[in-house]
């Protein structure tokens, strides 16, 4: 489960996240939504124990990361937006060393997995300079995944990926989620958000414009099979300084 | 550090070593290697066979200033703390990840180490030693003091950080460095007023009592007796020991400011920069909407140099210090030579070494250069546009350090009369954009013919790396004399130097530079269009 309570963070004496709160349970994939600069990357930061809250708690399977941020990290994994890896590592080398990170001692499994599956694991000698985006975001995934984390948070994992990707990576999501991972991610392609995440939370300005489910929210907006843009341009059009 | 970053930093060595054997298949990446190699080997040679060496009781005083000035410098201006600012890979994987933020700093101090067990071997070549024992001990001298040095400014560098918010630890750093400034002008006015007396005035008891603290990480570097050696070292280890927990300790009260700076550079957005730019400036000059389009590169070029930090402050500086040295000529005229002296030095070594720190050209675009590609310009005049950019600034600079030494010179009676008249300075100014703009175009030349070489100029710790930067300053100095070819031909028909014929020379140099780099520029730029830029790095 992924708990985030009255989460507050500023940089430079601007607000970036302002009492935050929200819970993401085990198997539920829930869509962080908002235009740039709502804060969605500043609260996944957080919640994966890269930022400090300046103030309020987030939890990861019940742990608090400020309390104990290594037994918060093994339980967690985070993609970062256009994920950045180790020049010199090859794929393989990559895949073992985050399993290395976690403890995980057979890693022979998800190699195998990655060959199998994925376009990436023909490479597992090619540096990250050789490969395309669609498999260094493969690559990540199967990184994030390899200690079967029971919080996974991503950050914008569909941007720029072409169709075949799209579908591979929503594959894996789904199949996280269904072996109980608690997912958030952030995207701004609504429609793949539509289809992949149960509920969503739309920041604007750091904080907390609206959280539910699309037709919930929908409905309280008299926008019932209308598509997810409408509702969030309809969301945002409210109380807009 | 866990077994996960030992994994880490393995696997990177191997892997890069084996990168580097491959992309020394490539005869141009071979022969920059051999040079690296050849200039270790010759050093090594020097070394075996002893020279008269310094006294090292006498040089541990002016070592111990040294040290004293470096530790000044860094508490002033220093930037060390960046030094521990992750990488965006380090951000991607180890922040997220079940890692103790100690392992992590370990990690980056490692890196650190790589730096100065290459400077200590580098060192122990250059310094003459008796025999094999004697160079063991020297080098690990060497790298005690260099490791000290190094987290030292580190150290620094993290406390003026976290002075910066916070108002009393501001008000402390301040005093620290009046105290220290006036320290430095304490000492400075020593030395200038007795330049002769330099090792006495060291020498003096009260200043032996100052320096003290500052000969612990020397000793063991300079002393040559084996048992003055052993007494020498555990002090100095025993600093080491205290600078590597203070590194630490400032680390972690730094936490937060570090991770945002890593975060910054990971994002590539305007805060990846905010270390060295200032934001929100408006430019110097506006740029015109309509005009030639080389033009606003070489105005994006300049802006990148005019938005630094620090630069207001650096002017400032250079205009109070041109007040100083022209009020201190009137009063002492060799006080001042000196200082004249010593900034016509640094003309030279800016002239010879600026090019491989000022890269506000096509270096830096490198890696947009698809990009730029894109534009509606032909080759040469995209590289014209860059290549003038880096050469602007490098003139500028060089131009600044030029009339502090003229104005610290013209009133010494031992410097030639005819250099201390106005037309010399005005001959050197017409000299030096002619000048610059040749060691510029050879700097750039190697970035189009030699993409490895850019890439490989800022890393650190490989003969081929060692290699490119020798053949780059090497290539300068080839350049340069190139250039001064025709006014060395003419000089011997010019007896009496005269303020016209100076300023003559000065202006043919320049006309017969901006020549020779055109006819280069013209050639470069079809070599530009021609670059395969990616396939050559992923080699």
């Amino acid at each position: 489960m992924i708990e985030a309570k009255a989460l507050t963070r500023r940089y430079a004496g601007r607000v970036a996240v302002r009492d935050l709160s929200f819970t993401v349970q085990p198997g539920e994939i829930v869509g962080l939504l908002g235009p740039n600069g709502a804060g969605k990357t500043t609260t996944l930061r957080m919640l994966a124990g890269v930022l400090r809250p300046e103030s309020g708690t987030a939890r990861i399977a019940g742990i608090d990361i400020l309390a104990d941020g290594l037994a918060a990290k093994r339980r967690l994994a985070f993609v970062a937006d256009e994920p950045r890896f180790f020049d010199y590592l090859t794929v393989e080398e990559h895949v073992r060393f985050v399993a290395r990170m976690h403890g995980v001692r057979d890693v022979a499994p998800h190699l195998e997995h990655l060959v199998e599956h994925t376009t990436v694991g023909a490479r597992l000698a090619a540096f990250p300079s050789e490969l395309s985006r669609g498999m260094r975001q493969e690559l990540a995934l199967a990184c994030a995944l390899v200690h079967e984390p029971a919080a996974l948070m991503l950050d914008e994992p569909l941007t720029g990926l072409d169709p075949i990707a799209i579908r591979r990576t929503k594959d894996v999501v789904r199949a996280a989620a269904a072996r109980g991972t608690a997912i958030l991610l952030s995207s701004h392609l609504l429609h793949l958000v539509t289809e992949l995440c149960e509920r969503i939370v739309l920041l604007r300005q750091g904080e907390s414009v609206a959280q539910g489910t699309i037709a919930d929210l929908a409905r309280a907006r008299a926008l019932e099979g209308r598509s997810l843009e409408e509702l969030f341009v309809s969301l945002l059009a409210d109380d807009t300084p | 550090m866990s077994d996960a970053l030992a994994y880490l930093v393995a696997r990177t060595v191997v892997n890069a070593a084996r990168q580097m054997v491959r992309r020394l298949r490539q005869p141009r990446y071979l022969v920059t290697a051999v040079a690296g190699i050849g200039w270790l080997a010759f050093l090594g040679r020097a070394g075996l066979h002893p020279v008269h060496a310094a006294d090292p009781a006498a040089a541990l005083p002016a070592a111990a200033l040294g040290v004293l000035v470096f530790v000044a410098w860094g508490w002033l201006f220093g930037t060390g703390a960046r030094v521990l600012a992750f990488s965006p890979a380090e951000v991607t994987w180890l922040l997220p990840a079940p890692l103790a933020r100690a392992g992590l700093v370990n990690l980056k101090l490692l890196r650190v180490q790589a730096l100065v067990l290459l400077n200590s071997v580098l060192w122990v070549l250059l310094l003459p030693s008796a025999d094999l024992a004697a160079s063991l001990r020297r080098m690990v001298g060497i790298w005690c003091f260099l490791s000290i040095l190094a987290l030292h400014r580190i150290g620094a560098g993290l406390t003026r950080s976290r002075a910066a918010g916070s108002r009393w630890l501001r008000l402390v750093g301040a005093a620290v460095a009046g105290a220290l400034v006036g320290l430095a002008l304490l000492m400075a006015s020593g030395m200038v007023t007795a330049p002769e007396q330099a090792e006495a005035w060291l020498a003096a008891p009260r200043m032996r009592v100052l320096l003290w603290p500052f000969t612990i990480p020397v000793r063991p570097a300079i002393t040559v007796d084996a048992a003055a050696w052993w007494t020498a070292l555990p002090p100095a280890l025993l600093l080491l020991v205290l600078h590597f927990l203070w590194v630490h300790r400032a680390e972690r009260a730094h936490e937060d400011e570090s991770t945002l700076q890593s975060l910054a550079r990971l994002d590539g957005s305007p805060g990846a920069a905010a270390a060295t730019l200032r934001q929100g400036t408006a430019p110097i000059v506006r740029l015109s909407p309509t005009g030639s389009p080389a033009l606003a590169i070489a105005w994006k070029n300049a802006a990148a140099v005019a938005r630094r930090r620090g630069l207001a402050g650096a002017v400032l500086l250079w205009l109070v210090l041109c007040v100083v040295v022209e009020l201190l000529a009137r009063l002492d005229a060799t006080a001042a030579a000196y200082i004249g002296a010593f900034a016509a030095t640094w003309v030279g070594f800016v002239l010879l070494t600026g090019p491989q720190f000022i890269r506000n050209d096509l270096r830096h675009d490198l890696p947009h250069l698809p990009a730029l590609r894109a534009l509606p310009l032909r080759g040469h005049t995209l590289l014209a546009a860059e290549v003038a950019s880096s050469a602007i600034t490098l003139t500028a600079l060089t131009a600044a350090l030029t009339l502090v030494a003229y104005l610290g010179l013209r009133m010494s009676s031992d410097v030639p009369a005819w250099l201390r008249q106005w037309p010399a300075l005005a001959g050197v100014l017409l000299a030096l954009p002619g000048f610059s703009l040749m060691v510029m175009v050879v700097q750039n030349a190697g970035a189009v013919l030699f993409p490895e070489w850019t890439h490989l100029a800022g890393r650190t710790g490989s003969a081929a790396a060692l290699g490119t930067n020798l053949l780059g300053v090497l290539m300068t100095m080839l350049g340069g004399a190139i250039l001064l070819l025709p006014a060395l031909v003419l000089l011997p028909y010019v007896p009496e130097p005269s303020g016209l014929a100076i300023v003559a020379t000065g202006l043919m140099i320049s006309i017969v530079a901006l020549a020779e780099c055109w006819l280069l520029v013209r050639w470069l730029g079809g070599r530009l269009e021609r670059l395969e830029l990616w396939e050559d790095l992923r080699t």
